[in-house]
């Protein structure tokens, strides 16, 4: 079978897997083969995603005409970009898959199934995708998907929330239930994608057609439509803001923190290996094609520039977020937002500096190595908060001894996301830094500051969960069976074997991406490892010193004023819901004010005023003769004094 | 002007005249026939008819398909307004074929729901149910296919009186005031339509044997008066004010047919006259009608988010639907001409979807109100599905027809926009994602609050959906798929629509 075959297959079988699952529903099956079914599909898209792969080379395009009247067709792309993703994609959906069986286990098992499948089989699509329309479809399939796992547990039993319930700032209440958190996912992020679908409507208005392929063949027609149009900024901004939003960056990160709550098996896959991604992939497949045509025209920089900084803000702001969060799922979520806020910040301010490729190497470096470890940490998390009832981390601690494998697959994912040598993530992060390092010191200021943040607060979550007495109400928490274990073992291992092997996977990297050398600054290289090795040194001799840390001194939510303002995630949900969401519910109920105003006079007043008037023209006829004539009488003499005023004035 | 099809194709057997006269003749014979037969039948009758109708439809819709438009045999010349013809073409090809589809399903989603509103009302009236039913029906065809603006209106008020007296006879409420308002209302608008035509002194939108007719007029006055007496029968915001109490208070079967059928229609005529008859002076109108649009949009939208009664919430969302297809018109090319047509076959799949289900829940718990519902998900699970594919066809994600007309409406728009200067092209964009983010929300968070969450509900114990109200969760169910289906499918409906679109009524600049 050529490459399209394989990667087709590889999209298909997830949705063959859905519909299959949504028919043994209805047959009422038991949710075993519900299940099996699932990661059964999940496995042959596994399969195929790999031979797509070994046949990338080169690169194909194919597809068929889907809707010539607007050139969509429903194409797929498969080269090493794509067939590195789309494995990553796979295989890691497989894994999670195997996982999930026990973790979900029965209680809505069809509807598990059916939108992970469904997701995957989405998230395939939209990395094979060489159409953007096509390309927009997976995206907006992965998005549904999101939304339903979110809020899986729509019981909203409280296990599942994020936030401390009664907690509010600004009077907006900070605690979240699961179909809130699932609304505000899907809010959040349609309103990138319309943008989003702006941005890809300018280009195809400009080339009548929107793919990848043509793009590369004809950007110079769009720039010169958005240069004529005087729309640069704004357009790059809709063209990137589904990005923006799918991936987190600020001020959309806010969707992503509370998706956590989702079963965790959705936010390890969904919310941190893959479907978050999808932005970043996105970036890195649009901006080597769009940026060289824009810079031509010395276009688009400024915009670049800006957007790196979005991103390395972001990158700062959820780091120091992570330090003070006591729900495990959510400092990883805020991690996760941090670490994808690198891989943009690599992709855009190597755009800005017109040296696009070093970025997109930085970013699917990143990419991969975060997607492995991250899956890693999610999954064991899951493992720990289902075994323990709990989601805090102050009920946590010294668990090594209990649940040994979950320890080491969770400290070498750590490692690895603190950026300790040798670890992939080590790599990773100097590559996503040394692009980042084209826009000045500052900015790789920001981004150093930022590692010693991330080391800082991994350090302190893998000490607090691990180490020191345990603090839990369970009496013996222990592993959990091994089909649990195994995925997230594996992926733990993966990330050291990732780390000592990178020499031969940044070459090929190298040759996916098609960059010809790549510059290392030891001076970078230098201070990102002092920074990893201070922030979690630190950290970890800090919380030492503590022994036999006190169940009191961290079960409370922080309370100093810049702890507080970290832990309520820089006020920006209470912002965002006293500036538009409680005003837009206003200004809806003033709004049906007025409308029942409008309608009262209208089909109530209006009436009422011809009833009126019917009561006093029916008070005239009083069926009296004599009446009659005295009207006839006053009309003719009314009728003759007009006719005489009208000939006079016309006269 | 005149602007020849592309090829036209005169069929030799009258078959759309018969696909509107068959439904009809059904209606009648359900009066006929009355009490002596049983619901059953009357039921079956009336699908039967739309089955036919829809089987003879299906040869003038594969030939409309290539491009060609199919005229009827049965036409005549009528002194001083045009001539009187049925044709289908690729602008009419979603909306007809919607009409018939629903029509159909509905037809059979009556029986049940009939049977319990007849309950309540104490006294079975299926034969005068049925040709009601019928004649409303088959008007609404009858209208879509018209080629003539009279003959347009005549079919409009086929639809006008029968549906009136459905909303007295069984409708809830004050439904004599109510089916009142609805008359005097769309009425009025449908007036305002025929004025406007007698000012522009032009009533064909297709001669047949010559061509489209376009530029017909440019007199701004009868243009405006169109637009408002059109605006009226698809109530954009402010003209809007009857919509709520018709569509909410209407028997659940019919408010299924007007939401999302009969305003449509409205938009669709809009399309034959507005860039058709008025194509020379349409583009005066792009802006304001844009702003208008997503007014329209924005209005709805925010105002299903206040509602408390599920048909009230779903009449305000068809007005924020509404502004889709006028969306469409405003921009005026032919990608979102097509969005336009695309959306109006997603809103009448989708919204027959959400009336029915809304209808379902009557019927199954007694209640319209959002505060007794939540978390039905559980015992309601194929209404909970078709639901969630509903709002999924009105908000345009995938795998669901929405999806597509979404996708040509804002291409359409982008493609506009670009030309109108920066200043204004941030402001449309700001709307547009405003009013369609807004949509998603309003259907997200319908649906949370009632099939998701803790249940509410203490009405009644041992909901069993596929009991009692086997025949609404089945009919509901296969509107929704059908929703699926054209996603993948949607060429067969886009394709030509855009063809027509772009040689007919693209207006440029």
């Amino acid at each position: 079978m050529d490459a399209y075959s394989l990667a087709l297959a590889a999209v298909l079988s997830g949705y063959v897997a859905s519909l299959l699952v949504i028919l043994e529903s209805l047959l009422r099956t038991g949710w075993r083969l519900q299940a099996w079914t699932g990661v059964a599909g999940v496995g042959v898209s596994a399969a195929a995603s790999l031979l797509a792969l070994i046949s990338a080379e080169g690169g194909t395009v194919a597809g068929f005409d889907w809707l010539p009247s607007i050139g969509v067709k429903f194409a797929l792309r498969v080269d090493l970009v794509s067939g590195i993703m789309g494995l990553l994609v796979a295989v890691i959906s497989f894994l999670i898959a195997v996982y999930s069986v026990e973790y979900i286990g029965e209680w809505g098992a069809a509807r598990y199934w059916v939108f992970y499948t469904f997701f995957v089989a989405s998230m395939l699509l939209l990395v094979y995708a060489d159409d953007l329309v096509t390309f927009f479809i997976g995206w907006e399939g992965t998005g549904l998907s999101s939304w339903a796992l979110i809020g899986f547990y729509y019981d909203e039993r409280e296990d599942a929330w994020v936030g401390d319930p009664g907690r509010r700032r600004l009077g907006v209440p900070m605690w979240f239930t699961p179909t809130h958190s699932a609304l505000r996912a899907i809010a959040f992020t349609r309103l990138g994608d319309i943008a989003m679908l702006i941005g890809m409507g300018v280009a195809y208005a400009a080339l009548g057609a929107v793919s990848l392929t043509i793009l590369a063949e004809k950007g110079p027609l769009l720039a010169a439509l958005v240069k004529g149009a005087g729309i640069i900024p704004l357009w790059l901004i809709l063209f990137y803001m589904g990005a923006l939003a799918k991936s987190a960056q600020f001020p959309f990160h806010e969707w992503l923190v509370t998706a956590m709550t989702g079963p965790t098996s959705v936010s390890a896959l969904i919310h941190a290996a893959t479907m978050v991604k999808a932005g970043v992939y996105y970036a890195l497949r649009i901006t080597p094609v769009i940026a060289p045509f824009l810079a031509a025209h010395a276009l688009g920089a400024e915009a670049y520039s800006g957007l790196a900084w979005l991103s390395l803000i972001t990158a700062f702001m959820t780091a120091t977020m992570a330090l003070v969060a006591r729900e495990l799922k959510l400092i990883l979520a805020y991690s996760t937002a941090s670490q994808l806020s690198y891989m943009l910040a690599a992709v855009f301010a190597a755009a800005s500096h017109n040296d696009v490729g070093e970025g997109v190497l930085g970013g699917l470096a990143h990419l991969l190595s975060h997607a492995v470890f991250k899956a890693s940490l999610f999954l064991v998390a899951g493992a720990l908060i289902h075994e323990l009832h709990s989601r805090y981390i102050d009920h946590m601690g010294g668990l090594r001894r209990f649940m040994p494998l979950s320890f080491i697959s969770f400290m070498l994912a750590s490692l690895s996301l603190a950026a300790i040598p040798p670890f992939s993530g080590w790599w990773s992060k100097d590559e996503a830094i040394e692009a980042i390092s084209a826009m000045g010191h500052l900015a790789s200021g920001v981004a150093l500051v930022t590692a010693l943040l991330t080391a800082a607060y991994t350090g302190r979550m893998l000490f607090l969960v691990f180490f020191n007495g345990y603090r839990g109400h369970v009496a013996h928490p222990h592993e959990p069976s091994w089909i649990m274990v195994a995925p997230y073992l594996v992926l733990g291992v993966a990330s050291l074997a990732m780390g000592l092997t990178w020499p031969w996977i940044k070459t090929f990297l190298i040759h996916a991406v098609g960059v010809e050398a790549v510059k290392a600054s030891p001076p970078i290289v230098l201070a990102g490892t002092i920074a990893s090795v201070a922030g979690m040194g630190g950290t970890i001799a800090y919380y030492a010193r503590k022994t036999g840390l006190p169940e009191a001194s961290v079960l409370r939510a922080p309370t100093g004023v810049v702890a507080g303002f970290l832990y309520d995630r820089w006020l920006i949900n209470s912002l965002i819901y006293r500036l538009i969401v409680y005003p837009g519910r206003n200004a809806a109920i003033a709004l049906r004010r007025i409308d029942s105003a409008v309608d009262e006079a209208i089909h109530v007043f209006l009436p009422r005023i011809g009833v009126s008037m019917s009561a006093i023209v029916r008070r005239l006829q009083t069926g009296d003769v004599r009446d009659y004539l005295s009207y006839f009488m006053v009309g003719v003499i009314l009728t003759a004094l007009i006719s005489a005023l009208v000939v006079k004035l016309t006269g | 002007m005149l602007v020849a099809a592309q090829s036209t194709w005169q069929l030799h057997l009258p078959l759309l005249w018969l696909s509107v006269a068959i439904p009809m003749v059904s209606g009648l014979l359900s009066i006929l026939l009355n009490y002596r037969i049983r619901d059953k039948l009357h039921a079956m009758l009336a699908a039967v008819s739309w089955l036919l109708s829809l089987t003879l439809l299906t040869y003038p819709a594969l030939i409309a398909r290539d491009g060609r438009v199919v005229v009827d045999p049965f036409w005549a010349k009528m002194p001083g307004i045009g001539s009187f013809a049925l044709f289908l073409d690729g602008a009419s090809l979603p909306v007809a074929l919607s009409v018939a589809v629903v029509s159909l399903i509905i037809s059979v989603y009556s029986l049940p729901y009939m049977r319990h509103r007849f309950h309540e009302l104490g006294g079975e009236q299926w034969g005068l149910y049925y040709l009601l039913y019928q004649l409303f029906t088959a008007g609404m065809l009858g209208a879509v296919l018209s080629s003539n603006g009279i003959l347009f209106y005549l079919f409009l008020e086929v639809t006008l009186l029968p549906s009136a007296l459905l909303i007295i006879l069984y409708g809830y409420g004050e439904r004599l005031r109510v089916g009142l308002i609805y008359l005097i209302w769309t009425h009025a608008g449908a007036i305002l339509f025929l004025l406007g035509l007698f000012l522009a002194k032009s009533f064909d939108f297709y001669v047949p044997g010559q061509g489209y007719v376009v530029d017909a007029s440019r007199s701004l006055l009868a243009l405006v008066l169109v637009i408002i007496g059109l605006g009226i029968k698809s109530a954009f915001a402010g003209l809007h004010f009857w919509l709520p109490y018709a569509h909410a208070e209407a028997p659940t079967p019919i408010s299924a047919l007007l939401s999302p059928l009969l305003i449509g229609i409205g938009g669709y005529a809009l399309v034959r006259v507005g860039p058709g008859l008025f194509h020379g002076v349409w583009h005066h109108a792009s802006w304001p009608l844009f702003l208008w649009a997503t007014l329209t949009m924005i209005y709805g939208g925010l105002l299903v988010l206040v509602q408390r009664d599920v048909k009230r919430l779903l009449a305000y969302s068809s007005v924020s639907q509404m502004g889709y297809m006028l969306f469409g018109l405003a921009v005026s090319n032919h990608e979102a001409l097509t969005g336009s047509l695309l959306h109006y076959a997603a809103h009448a799949y989708g919204k027959a979807v959400l009336f029915g289900a809304a209808g379902a829940l009557i019927v199954l718990l007694g209640t319209r109100s959002l505060d007794d519902m939540g978390g039905l998900a559980r015992s309601l699970s194929y209404t909970a599905g078709a639901s969630l594919l509903g709002f999924m066809l009105i908000s345009g994600l995938p795998p669901t027809l929405g999806l597509w007309s979404e996708l040509y409406l804002v291409f359409g728009y982008a493609k506009w926009a670009v030309g109108l200067g920066s200043m204004k092209f941030a402001l449309s964009a700001l709307l547009t994602i405003t009013a369609m983010t807004l949509t998603v929300i309003y259907s997200f968070q319908t649906y949370r609050v009632m099939f998701l969450g803790a249940p509410r509900n203490t009405l009644r114990e041992g909901i069993d959906e596929l009991g009692e109200a086997k025949a609404i969760t089945l009919s509901i169910t296969l509107l929704a798929v059908i929703g699926v289906l054209l996603f993948i499918l949607v060429a067969f409906l886009a394709e030509p629509a855009s063809r027509v679109a772009s040689r007919v009524y693209e207006v440029a600049g």
